[in-house]
């Protein structure tokens, strides 16, 4: 049985006597916690929206199998802003302090599945600058990625795109 | 979790997988691709010796952001830009081209080889930063597809002959230097659907010839005027957003804005009367002639720059000594006027402002009657706010505001911000 938990965000709780209440939206993530949001969040979230057209608004509860309960408030958390209008430089800079790397990837995810294309366009760029001017061995690390060019292949990539590694910072330790 | 199955249909995708995965790789490309067009393109080129499936990305990128710092002269960096060219996937638009350059000066066929696949391909947005004097190519100026365009430290000079920019909603120029006024009223004629306009240090070659009397850009929703434009403020009659800097005299108000809700000005409000430009007398004529205008923003630049900087910069677009020497002397006489309260109140005042901010204030040279005027006579006040500067000591801070706040104001739900 899911756990039903209150979302953190003060404004996203429901109030007992709003009979739009309803209309609540539920969203499971992949480990199985509800969150509630209002329908205005739903909209947001083209994925979530387009399967509520689909079943004529009849169902009101989308699991989200491949969002975690640690990622989704953030999607909750932006859509919200966006909603509001007050999605501002200070605001994204305070959001994207608070995630780590392996965080970022894992929004950048939800926000394609989910289909936000502002939430997307805008980790793209937090992902973007995370690797500009990053070493090729930091830029696979931090994606995971698996060489596998032979050691000839690579070497001849690397004279060929010699000038492409200049100005590249030295790497720091891990940041996850 | 019954309704849930339901659901499953569409929603099933992949099982959650370890997060040590790479999941980025497994993405189609068009997502790898979309993450590519924030990236430079030096570091998308350098993407492709991640590993194989990484290796083609970079050539569909559509956002180009070029910077020719990592080569070692204008040469090989026109000799790289044109083999990056013929190797990228040149079946997809180029929607952006943004080109930097800190080296020094193309020939115009070089800068020409550098737009050109831009505007053939249907750029939307182009930004071209040089750091000297080179000549724009003509063909830019008539890129119908082109929606943004922002030139810095570049000559529109030569003769172009036509401007037929039908869908350029934003233009920004600074640093521009064009031969005569007249050539920047032809490049604005040429923009039909301007909607926002950024000038700031424009130079100008020949001060004759004047665009004809009744010109504007009449689209035209936000204009942002830093130092000397050239820009008559009566071309810019429809804004409903004015940013202005001005450091040298303020522009002549001619005709009444009708749309304006929103204006934010910059001075420099100096009580030595060195290099003050702020005279009292304009504002008012301002505001009389702004009857909608909701938002007054007031910043003193005085001590932002600090002094010696301030200098600089207020010499940065001079021709010569001289003649600054003579302008400082000029404006030491304007400075000495004092706020005088207006015999008819400004219509915006009695119908319309709802927030007035004055920033960096020393409350020096009637500022501070001035916003108790602001607060006498505005009915709708909803916020008028004062950021005091640094440089103030707490006791005076401490009598401004109880100045401030026993000032009756006429507008019973406003508040006042005292920091």
């Amino acid at each position: 049985m899911a756990e039903e938990v209150s979302s953190q965000m003060n404004s996203l709780s429901i109030s007992e006597t709003n009979p739009s209440s309803s209309a609540t939206i539920s969203l499971v993530s992949g480990d199985d916690i509800v969150f509630k949001v209002e329908p205005t969040i739903a909209k947001e979230m083209e994925t979530v929206q387009s399967f509520i057209d689909e079943t004529d608004g009849k169902i009101t509860t989308i699991p989200l199998p491949n969002i975690s309960s640690h990622d989704l408030p953030y999607v909750i958390e932006y859509c919200e802003k966006s909603i509001a209008g007050k999605i501002t430089k200070e605001f994204e800079a305070e959001f994207v302090k608070k995630l780590n790397n392996e965080e970022v990837k894992e929004l950048f995810l939800a926000a394609n599945y989910l289909n936000i294309k502002k939430l997307l366009d805008f980790l793209s760029q937090v992902i973007a600058d995370r690797i500009a001017n990053k070493s090729v061995e930091y830029v696979r690390r931090y994606f995971g990625i698996e060489n596998d060019f032979t050691p000839e292949e690579e070497a001849k990539l690397r004279e060929e795109l010699a000038w492409t590694f200049t100005g590249v910072d030295p790497d720091d330790e891990d940041e996850n | 979790m019954a309704q849930a199955c339901t659901g499953e249909r569409r929603l099933r995708l992949r099982v959650r997988t370890d997060r040590k995965e790479d999941r980025i790789s497994a993405l189609p490309n068009s997502l790898l691709e979309h993450i590519i067009s924030f990236i430079p393109t030096k570091v998308a080129i350098a993407t492709s010796i991640l590993s194989k499936r990484w290796k083609p990305i970079w050539r569909s990128q559509m956002n180009l952001d070029l910077d020719d710092k990592s080569f070692p002269d204008t040469f090989a960096f026109h000799q790289f830009f044109n083999s990056f060219i013929t190797m990228r996937d040149n079946t997809l638009p180029i929607l952006s081209f943004h080109l930097t350059s800190r080296h020094g000066i193309y020939s115009n066929h070089h800068l020409y080889d550098f737009v050109y696949p831009a505007v053939t391909r249907g750029v939307e947005t182009l930004i071209i930063d040089l750091c000297h004097r080179n000549t724009l190519p003509s063909i830019v100026l008539t890129t119908k597809t082109l929606s943004v365009l922002k030139l810095k430290r570049i000559k529109l000079n030569n003769d172009f002959q036509s401007v037929d920019l039908p869908s350029l909603k934003v233009l920004h120029l600074e640093y521009v230097t064009f031969k005569g006024l007249s050539y920047l009223h032809k490049l604005l004629s040429g923009c039909p659907i301007l909607q926002e306009l950024n000038c700031s240090d424009l130079i100008m070659h020949m001060h004759t010839m004047m665009p004809p009397l009744g010109f504007a850009i009449s689209n035209l929703v936000r204009a942002t005027l830093y130092g000397k434009t050239y820009i008559g403020l009566e071309w810019l009659h429809n804004v409903e957003h004015l940013n202005m800097y001005a450091y040298r005299m303020p522009p002549t108000i001619h005709g009444v804005f009708h749309n304006l809700t929103h204006l934010e000005l910059m001075f420099i409000f100096d009580d030595l009367g060195l290099y003050g430009t702020f005279q009292w007398s304009w504002l008012i004529k301002l505001l009389q002639n702004t009857p909608n205008l909701q938002t007054l923003i007031i910043y003193d630049l005085y001590k932002v720059l600090p002094l010696p900087l301030s200098f600089l910069f207020l010499t940065s677009t001079s021709i010569c000594f001289k003649k600054l020497i003579f302008y400082i002397i000029q404006q030491s006489f304007l400075i000495q006027e004092e706020w005088e309260e207006p015999e008819i109140v400004p219509e915006c005042l009695l119908s319309r402002l709802t927030k007035c901010s004055l920033t960096n204030n020393r409350l020096i040279h009637s500022q501070l009657p001035f916003a108790k005027y602001i607060m006498q006579n505005s009915r709708l006040l909803n916020t008028i706010r004062i950021r005091t500067a640094e440089s103030l000591d707490t006791n005076t801070k401490l009598q401004m505001l109880i100045e401030l706040s026993s000032c009756p104001r006429i507008s019973p739900t406003s508040k006042l911000f005292f920091v």
